[in-house]
């Protein structure tokens, strides 16, 4: 879900990388001395996740992983993103320079709530299966919607461009689903601070 | 105790990594090439994205040097084009947009075409051995026509070879994957210390 470069109008250009430096400052301030390993980790994962492509008609599609990054690293998922993404476009060409902090805010943002909202569950006593489908399928849900919202400004109207995006990523955020709930179910067993349940 | 928590870590990366590289080889989305050969006074080519996909029925321009657009299109569903490009234009760009944020372009740069051939009669052979010299004279944009339909037949396979070698070329290989890993285990080593010697002092 790379946005490339040249679609996008200054205006949201502009906003993304507002929006991307914002988090990436506060993510930065948030991330503690243990968490930066973490912090790598997560990278890499969302570095080589684009690797995994899942082939369907004439598009195509893969893991995303901001959903479980963002149930692991919080906010600190916002200079995970940037520095996978500083390296996707450089190393694979995937997106672009220009486009970067439209990206890096269209995958971390929803990732980062959707992990919000599975460490909300993990503290309810939710199963750690479903948290973590819930963030996994919520991250990828809310990435496809903040693509199409920047693709609005282009003339691509948005209820059609967010059905498509949406519909083309429903057998994604099942997969991610999946992935993440195990996932998260083998880091509650072995590392539960990693989900922040200690916090609370 | 610390240490002992960074297993989970490692296995997890592992477990990422084995993932990836299990289902990394049918390639990747969300790149989309462009690949434009000049072919006389026309351009053709294909788009498709990264997995080898063809970009369907998706609009395509033909811009001047001054993003003028020249033409517009549709790819078939081959991702195949053929745009006619206007005279006295050399460079081109092409621009398909394949839709949810996908575009691509190519710019091409064409030699000037030659207007007027510069022998436009042919001189005879002078030095003919035998028999008449009527032969049926071909004029020079016989000619033309003729040696360009052998060439683009004769090349046609070629031109597929650069397509594939052009496909392959642009899916990230090992050293990419690798060399992008390497970047963010030094960072996060540059972080560490940072972060150690501020502790330090």
């Amino acid at each position: 879900m790379h946005i490339a470069e040249g679609v996008l109008s200054l205006p949201v250009l502009t906003t993304g990388i507002v929006t991307a430096a914002a988090g990436t400052a506060y993510g930065l301030r948030k991330l503690s001395m243990e968490a930066i390993p973490r912090c790598g980790i997560v990278s890499a994962s969302l570095f080589v996740a684009s690797l995994i492509h899942v082939n369907l008609g004439p598009s195509s599609v893969h893991l995303v992983l901001n959903g479980l990054g963002g149930i692991i690293l919080g906010w600190s998922l916002f200079p995970a993103y940037l520095v996978a993404l500083l390296l996707q476009a450089i190393l694979f060409q995937f997106g672009g320079l220009v486009v970067l902090g439209v990206n890096t805010t269209a995958m971390a943002l929803p990732g980062v709530l959707a992990g919000l909202v599975g460490r909300w569950l993990l503290h309810r006593n939710v199963s750690p299966m479903v948290s973590g489908f819930a963030a996994g399928a919520g991250g990828v849900l809310g990435a496809s919607t903040a693509v199409a919202a920047a693709l609005v400004f282009r003339g691509e109207a948005f209820r059609a461009s967010a059905t498509m995006l949406v519909a083309a990523h429903l057998p994604v955020m099942l997969i991610e689903g999946v992935v993440t709930g195990f996932i998260v179910s083998f880091i509650a067993k072995t590392a539960p601070h990693f989900l922040g349940v200690k916090r609370s | 105790m610390r240490r002992k928590l960074a297993i989970p870590g490692h296995v997890f990366i592992f477990l990422i990594a084995l993932i990836a590289f299990s289902a990394a080889s049918p390639a990747l989305a969300h790149r989309l090439n462009v690949f434009v050969l000049p072919e006389g006074d026309r351009v053709t080519g294909e788009a498709y994205f990264n997995d080898g996909a063809p970009v369907q029925n998706s609009p395509i321009q033909l811009l001047d040097a001054d993003d003028k657009v020249l033409h517009e299109g549709l790819t078939d569903g081959d991702g195949a084009f053929s745009l006619p490009v206007p005279e006295g234009v050399t460079d081109l760009t092409v621009v398909v947009e394949g839709g949810m944020g996908h575009r691509g372009e190519t710019h091409v740069t064409l030699s000037p075409r030659k207007e007027s051939a510069p022998v436009a009669t042919i001189p005879r052979p002078t030095s003919t051995v035998t028999g008449p010299t009527a032969a049926p004279v071909l004029s020079a944009d016989d000619i033309e026509a003729l040696v360009r339909k052998v060439v683009s037949r004769e090349v046609a396979p070629l031109k597929e070879e650069i397509l594939r070698l052009n496909q392959k070329l642009s899916r990230p290989g090992m050293t990419e994957i690798f060399g992008g890993l390497g970047y963010i285990v030094g960072l996060v080593g540059v972080t560490l210390w940072a972060g150690s010697r501020k502790k330090d002092g």
